[in-house]
C-alpha cells in the first residue's frame, strides 16, 4: 500500500477560512450592531477579528523591534533578515484575510504599533538575547490563540504561525556566553 | 469531519512509525541513528493517541498496511518527507477541533517542524499548511 500524506480538507479558497469567514459573515450583516449616541450604527467585530487585530499588531511590533535591533547592530542583519521576512509573510496572509472580505474600515486594517517596544541592549549578544526572549513568548501566545480562535480555519493558520517560529527560534545564531 | 481527520492522522502516523523503523537500520552515523530513533518513539506514540481519539469517539482506527512505499530513497529525506505529511495532518486536525482539544494537534506541528529542520529541512513560513507553501 503507497504512503499517503494526509490531504488537507481544505480548499485554496479557505487557507484563511474562519479569518475570511468571519468577516464575510459581517458582509452579510450576521453579526451583531451597536447604535453610537450619534445614532449611527457600526459593526461589532467577532472575536476572531478582535485576535487576528491583535496578532497584527504583535506582529508590527516584532518586525519594528527586528528592524531596531538591525540598525543598532548591523551585524544581525544576516541572522535577523528570515526571521523578518517570516514576519512580512505572517502579516501579508493574515492581512490579506480583510482584503478579500473587502468590508473592513482601512483604520481597523493598520496595525498598532507596540506602544511600549523593548529597548535595543548596547550590546549585540545582548540584543540576540532579547530576540529569543520576545519571540519565545511569542511562539507561547500563538499556541494560546489557537486555542482562543472560533473557526478552525484561522486557528490553523495560528498553528502553522507558531510552528514557524520555532523554526526560526531553532535557527538564530546562539549569542556568545557573557556578550550582555 | 472531526474523526475522518483523526484517521488521515492516523493513517499517516502508521506511516510514519514502519518508516522510521525501517530507516532506523538504514543510518549513516550514530547522531542521524539517534534523530530516527527518538523520531520512531514520537510517532509510535502519537499513533498510540490517535488510535485512543478514535476509540473513544467510538469510531474504530484505520489499521496498518503491512508495508508503505519510501517516500524517497536518501534516509533524512525520507524522513522530512514523513514529518512534513505529518505537520499537514496535525494543521487539518487543529482546522476540525475546537478550544483545549487542538492543543495536542498544535503542538504536535511545532514538534513536527522541529524536527524536520534536523532532518535537512528549511524553516518555513507556515509549516504544514501546504497551499502555503512558498508564501
Amino acid at each position: 500500500m503507497p504512503h499517503s500524506p494526509t490531504a488537507v480538507p481544505l480548499p485554496r479558497r479557505a487557507l484563511l477560512g474562519g479569518v475570511v469567514a468571519v468577516s464575510s459573515v459581517a458582509a452579510v450583516g450576521c453579526e451583531s450592531v451597536w447604535r453610537s449616541p450619534l445614532g449611527a450604527t457600526e459593526p461589532t467585530p467577532t472575536a476572531d477579528e478582535v485576535l487576528r487585530q491583535q496578532v497584527l499588531a504583535a506582529v508590527a511590533g516584532h518586525r519594528e523591534f527586528l528592524t531596531a535591533v538591525v540598525l543598532a547592530h548591523p551585524g544581525l542583519s544576516g541572522p535577523l533578515h528570515r526571521l523578518a521576512t517570516m514576519h512580512s509573510a505572517h502579516a501579508r496572509v493574515l492581512g490579506e484575510g480583510l482584503e478579500q472580505a473587502g468590508e473592513v474600515e482601512e483604520a481597523a486594517v493598520t496595525p498598532t504599533p507596540d506602544p511600549a517596544p523593548d529597548p535595543v541592549p548596547r550590546r549585540s549578544g545582548a540584543a540576540l538575547r532579547v530576540v529569543r526572549r520576545r519571540h519565545l513568548a511569542w511562539q507561547r501566545q500563538l499556541a494560546d490563540q489557537v486555542v482562543a480562535a472560533e473557526s478552525g480555519g484561522f486557528a490553523r493558520v495560528l498553528a502553522a504561525m507558531a510552528a514557524a517560529v520555532t523554526q526560526q527560534l531553532l535557527t538564530l545564531p546562539q549569542p556568545e556566553s557573557g556578550a550582555a | 469531519m472531526r474523526t475522518q481527520v483523526w484517521q488521515q492522522v492516523l493513517a499517516a502516523e502508521h506511516a510514519a512509525v514502519w518508516t522510521f523503523g525501517l530507516l532506523a537500520a538504514r543510518h549513516e552515523s550514530e547522531a542521524e541513528a539517534l534523530l530516527l530513533a527518538q523520531a520512531h518513539d514520537v510517532h509510535r506514540s502519537r499513533r498510540d493517541h490517535a488510535e485512543l481519539a478514535l476509540r473513544a469517539a467510538g469510531e474504530t482506527p484505520v489499521p496498518s498496511a503491512p508495508a508503505y512505499e519510501l517516500l524517497a530513497e536518501e534516509p533524512l529525506e525520507a524522513a522530512l518527507a514523513v514529518e512534513q505529511a505529518c505537520a499537514t495532518g496535525y494543521a487539518a486536525l487543529v482546522a476540525a477541533l475546537t478550544g483545549e482539544e487542538r492543543r495536542w494537534p498544535a503542538n504536535a506541528l511545532t514538534d513536527a517542524a522541529a524536527r524536520a529542520l534536523g532532518f535537512r529541512g528549511s524553516p518555513e513560513h507556515f509549516p504544514g499548511l501546504d497551499e502555503l507553501a512558498g508564501r
